[in-house]
């Protein structure tokens, strides 16, 4: 008898297409494979089956063979040609050796006879995913190797446990050590080597340079380490667990120090005025980022609402950056038509202003004109919103009324940013207002009467944007506590709306 | 309780204080609810807040100890709204950081929250972090009752926020919330825990766990606290108490 759990947790994270024309086989199918995969895609023929395929590259496909519009032998012939590794079961009630052939030259990994009987299919379904498993793993350690190898500058140590127990000839050389157990004698633990410096990886009191690195695999680290010439080198640090052999791991070092990136630390220097060294400095980072295979975060405004997912470098060209995340990401970029990028090991946020391209379907964003941000909205301390068009403002400077068009711009817990068509003339930074605000909560208008502080303007060609500081009497910021709360929720709901449209 | 308050521990630096606001829409279900702050000179973390009902309560009640913008983290055990559906009104008025299961987060943005920059995820077998010179741990509780669900032991006073764990339907007391005979308060344990609790395995996983560290009182989310030698008679008595899928002819 089959073991239904472990196919279940092979499974786990993998998807399946079901194509069958019988509507009550595919529907007895679908009920079945729910069971052990996450995401079962079913379609009624050939034709549609590959356009499931397109749309949703799963890694196995079932197959019926006769099938209207295109059969499943086609099916299959098409479908190998867009994906080598997909694994491709045929269910047949024929078994001709044309079929078999056709088959064969299409590199199927199975064939089923109908009626098909429950446990040959869960067996078959087995074998298919204990190669899918198989493969990853492989491919997982040998994309691993050869980055590794690829980078000359790496210096790699594995460990057992928390014990080394390799070294590379760079790492021995870096150090001017004859082999591994000499690097113990001399520095008993890597984490001795590691030196201070503001935001790198080093041994503090209660802080161990492993414990951290262990349990953030694949996050990535700065370290500063002199080499046996007394010169401070520059370092990536890595940490993986080797998928292959549990208990075994890898720190990888990246020697960095040509890039000169040190300077951007030391926050007594504060440098983000070179632009063009800067720029420089960013796509060596990202390229640093991309073949240690890290992540980095992308940040969007929707009215306010920051909108933050993940996402990995795909190429990094002269003047742009290609980076495949979230569906999600990408409707906030369409709406903002920029994006903020931060990395752990980017010192400081990093501005994209301009879209080359958003691939829906490949997932990936295309973006360039890339700077570092000396201040960003990240830095934030409250949620700041855009509120609804028929919030309304009126500004009372002493007893008078201000008389010009005033439009909400922003508002948070602390501050309300307005635009005007004229300035209030004989207003000064610091000189105490009233604002009148009409608030919208849960439909109905909500009147707040606020004493203000005229913190500052920005001057534009047509208008001026000022902010005011709110100062609250009492249980007045529980009402605008309750507005942003219940605005967030409103903009919440709109940007979900967006994703379906 | 007099001022919907308790000081739970005070040594001068370190301080856990107690509220006990109620939603009132739920007040004739004796289902009393307890929120809890910890604070340690000028940096505070606050334990489940509670629903969107009490908040304001507890914002004034707070102030009175700490000024709001310490708040360095707020804390929820589980996804519950009368855990966890005040997080908006939260995230507005404070720039804490929200500690909760890896597995709820993408569900904050029904309670009006989707800045997951402002999240600390917790993954299943927790954390431990530094709190000024000592430390808290977040320890799995998952399935009792919230499949994402944490305790915190906070090192210094000693105290298990033990979250839906050992909670109690009872009416809410005048003074002081505590037990003070065990043997009757059990009959009261047992209603809630019997249902709201997944299996006699999770509580005896729990129960192992905490009988590990140095406990003073365990500190649940609703109902009564339990001290001095009531730690180890409630710990001994969940570890054998049997519920949810234990009783699972009753339930199917």
């Amino acid at each position: 008898m089959s073991d239904l759990k472990k196919l279940k947790e092979d499974a786990e994270g993998l998807s399946v297409l079901y194509v069958e024309d019988n509507e009550v086989l595919r529907k007895k199918a679908c009920i079945l494979l729910v069971k052990f995969f996450d995401t079962v895609y079913t379609a009624k023929d050939g034709e549609e089956g590959l356009e499931n395929f397109k749309k949703f590259h799963p890694e196995i496909v079932l197959t019926d063979i006769q099938m209207p519009k295109m059969d499943g032998l086609e099916l299959s012939e098409e479908i190998r040609k867009l994906s080598r590794d997909t694994k491709i079961v045929i269910m047949s009630a024929f078994d001709d050796k044309e079929n078999l052939h056709r088959g064969i030259v299409n590199k199927v990994s199975g064939f089923l006879s109908k009626p098909v009987n429950i446990n040959s299919l869960v067996d078959l379904l087995q074998e298919v995913v204990d190669e899918i498993v198989d493969e990853r793993n492989k491919k997982l350690f040998l994309t691993h190797v050869e980055n590794i190898f690829n980078y000359q500058s790496t210096m790699v140590m594995m460990l057992k446990g928390t014990q080394p127990v390799l070294v590379n000839q760079m790492f021995l050389d870096f150090f001017g050590v004859t082999d591994l157990k000499d690097f113990i004698q001399k520095n008993i633990s890597l984490g001795n080597v590691f030196l201070e410096h503001d935001g790198f990886l080093y041994d503090k009191p209660k802080f161990n340079w492993f414990h951290e690195l262990s349990t953030n695999a694949k996050k990535l680290y700065h370290t500063k380490i002199k080499n046996q010439k007394n010169e401070f080198r520059h370092f990536i640090v890595k940490f993986q667990n080797l998928p292959i052999e549990t208990g075994y791991s890898v720190v990888s070092l990246d020697d960095i120090t040509e890039l000169n990136l040190l300077e951007l630390f030391d926050e007594k220097q504060n440098k983000l005025d070179n632009e063009e060294s800067d720029t420089n400095a960013i796509f060596n980072l990202f390229k640093v980022i991309q073949r240690n295979n890290a992540t980095l975060q992308l940040h969007n405004y929707y009215k306010g609402l920051i909108i933050t997912n993940d996402g990995a470098i795909i190429e990094v060209k002269k003047d742009s950056i290609v980076i495949k995340t979230t569906f999600l990401q990408e409707k906030a970029i369409q709406f903002e038509r920029k994006s903020i990028l931060t990395s752990e090991v980017i010192p400081h946020p990093i501005a994209c202003d301009e879209i080359v391209k958003i691939g829906f379907e490949s997932q990936s964003v295309e973006l360039r004109k890339i700077h570092f941000l000396k201040e960003s909205a990240l830095q934030r301390k409250t949620v700041r919103l855009i509120p609804e068009k028929e919030i309304k403002a009126s500004i009372f400077l002493g007893e008078k009324k201000f008389q010009g068009d005033v439009v909400v711009e922003d508002i948070s817990l602390d501050a309300i940013r307005l635009s005007l068509n004229l300035f209030p003339a004989g207003l000064r930074e610091g000189d105490r207002v009233i604002i009148d605000i009409v608030l919208r909560i849960d439909k109905r208008p909500v009147p707040i009467n606020l004493n203000a502080i005229f913190f500052k303007k920005v001057e534009y060609r047509d208008s001026f944007s000022i902010v005011l500081l709110f100062e609250f009497a009492p249980r007045q910021q529980s009402i605008l506590v309750q507005y942003i709360t219940s605005r967030q929720i409103t903009i919440i709901k709109e940007f979900k709306g967006l994703q379906n449209g | 309780m007099v001022n919907n308050e308790k000081i739970l521990y005070d040594d001068g630096i370190h301080k856990c204080i107690m509220f006990g606001f109620d939603d009132e829409t739920h007040e004739d279900s004796f289902l009393s609810v307890n929120q809890y702050l910890i604070i340690q000179n000028e940096h505070a973390i606050l334990i489940d807040p509670g629903s969107v009902g009490i908040f304001d309560d507890l914002y004034e009640a707070i102030s009175n100890h700490i000024a709001i913008e310490n708040i360095k983290f707020i804390f929820f055990s589980h996804q519950d709204p009368d855990v966890s559906g005040s997080i908006a009104h939260w995230s507005v008025s404070t720039n804490a950081k929200f500690i909760i299961s890896s597995i709820w987060i993408r569900f904050m943005s029904h309670y009006g929250f989707a800045d997951t920059t402002r999240i600390m995820a917790l993954e299943d077998h927790g954390a431990k972090l530094k709190f000024g010179n000592d430390y808290l741990r977040f320890l799995p509780a998952h399935f009792l009752h919230s499949p994402g669900n944490f305790s915190v032991y906070d090192s210094r006073s000693k105290i298990v926020f033990s979250g839906d764990i050992g909670a109690a339907i009872v009416p809410s007391p005048e003074s002081y919330k505590h037990v003070e005979n065990f043997d009757q308060h059990v009959v009261f344990l047992e209603a809630f825990h019997k249902r709201y609790m997944s299996s006699n395995k999770l509580c005896r996983a729990w129960s192992a766990q905490i009988a590990k560290l140095d406990v003073d009182i365990i500190a649940p989310q609703h109902g009564l606290i339990f001290e001095k030698e009531d730690v180890k008679l409630f710990l001994d008595w969940i570890k054998e108490f049997q519920c949810g899928s234990d009783y699972m002819e009753e339930l199917y």
